[in-house]
């Protein structure tokens, strides 16, 4: 059963990678059949925005959690291990 | 300028309090309301056609200064009510045209969506994003690959012609290491992280955006919410003692179900 005791955890968490939450918001979860619905086409189209995702993820840089999101910074944490 | 009912949710009706709904949604100016039929409830907003329409939306998602805010309004709707019901989160961009049609869809869908909701209760997902530095992966294990050893002695001692075809063949040679590795890790990954979990999702192996050399893949663990803890805890460790360079992970959530709740889209339509 699903409970509130750990609801200001869950609600308070910033640690949200945009490109994860994209790909459950937009790929994943009921698909029900409304009116109108983004179909997965559309979806696709997204992808061509490199510049804006990254632009948009490297505002968390400063969420403690995070690792640096820019491709330099991920190469410094792959070296690391 | 007409309105159209932009869905987020769908739970259980089990009498909600003052506060559950009623704030922003995706647009600003039109507050979260709940719309009840045959024992559920779903979670809408009014959002502007002009926006929020076939075409415009179309357009509108492609634009991500327009698409994160309101991807982020979406998740934190859905957040707030999963920690107070079990919850069917709904994807991006689902619009009816009137109250009515949502109530269709409850009326219509009700047995499934109870069935669904009684079958996600108590529990929450985890991602596990892993990350491949390919060059280093390949580097890595070329070392300890003999062929490679065999190649390159071949090609330190072969003319031009030769040794330009032998070059292309440790490429490729090298190239399938890496993906042998990878898949290798995933597979462990996997292992790893099923026994711990009443379902593990997995993702496509893909490049990021701009960076052609890191490669990604999100593992998402459906599991109870009593053990999410322990299950961080988990994964944390075992990364560290099985990670080999050139890996990384990433731990999230918890998240509503988004990846475990997906049906037949071909349930009835609520339309006009």
């Amino acid at each position: 059963m699903a409970t509130g005791a750990t609801s200001s955890a869950m609600i308070s968490n910033q640690d949200i990678s945009l490109l994860e939450l994209l790909d459950r918001l937009l790929y994943k979860g009921v698909v029900v059949r409304g009116d109108l619905t983004i179909s997965v086409a559309d979806v696709d189209l997204i992808y061509l925005q490199l510049n804006v995702l990254l632009t948009s993820v490297a505002k968390m840089q400063d969420i403690a959690q995070w690792p640096p999101v820019l491709p330099g910074g991920y190469k410094e944490i792959l070296k690391n291990g | 300028m007409d309105n159209g009912y932009y869905l987020y949710a769908i739970t259980k009706d089990r009498g909600f309090n003052n506060g559950t709904v009623g704030g922003a949604g995706v647009s600003a100016e039109y507050a979260t309301e709940l719309i009840a039929e045959a024992g559920l409830a779903a979670i809408v907003s009014a959002v502007p056609l002009c926006e929020f329409g076939k075409e415009s939306l179309a357009t509108n998602i492609q634009d991500l200064t327009w698409l994160e805010p309101k991807a982020r309004v979406h998740d934190s709707i859905i957040r707030q009510l999963a920690a107070q019901a079990t919850i069917v989160p709904v994807r991006f961009g689902t619009v009816y045209f009137t109250v009515d049609s949502v109530r269709q869809l409850l009326a219509n869908d009700s047995e499934r969506l109870h069935a669904v909701l009684k079958s996600l209760d108590g529990l929450w997902e985890m991602g596990v994003t892993l990350f491949f530095d390919k060059q280093t992966v390949v580097d890595q294990a070329s070392k300890l690959d003999a062929d490679v050893q065999l190649l390159q002695e071949r090609i330190s001692r072969a003319g031009p012609g030769t040794s330009y075809l032998l070059e292309r063949k440790l490429e490729t040679h090298r190239a399938g290491l890496a993906e042998s590795v990878m898949q290798k890790h995933i597979a462990d990954a996997l292992e790893m992280l099923q026994a711990r979990s009443k379902a593990v999702k997995q993702g496509l192996l893909a490049p990021l955006p701009n960076d052609e050399n890191t490669l990604y893949v999100g593992l998402a663990c459906l599991i109870e919410q009593t053990q999410m803890e322990s299950f961080k805890a988990h994964v944390e460790s075992w990364k560290i003692d099985v990670c080999p360079t050139g890996v990384a992970y990433r731990v999230t959530g918890p998240w509503p179900p988004y990846s475990f709740c997906s049906w037949d889209n071909k349930i009835s339509q609520g339309g006009v």
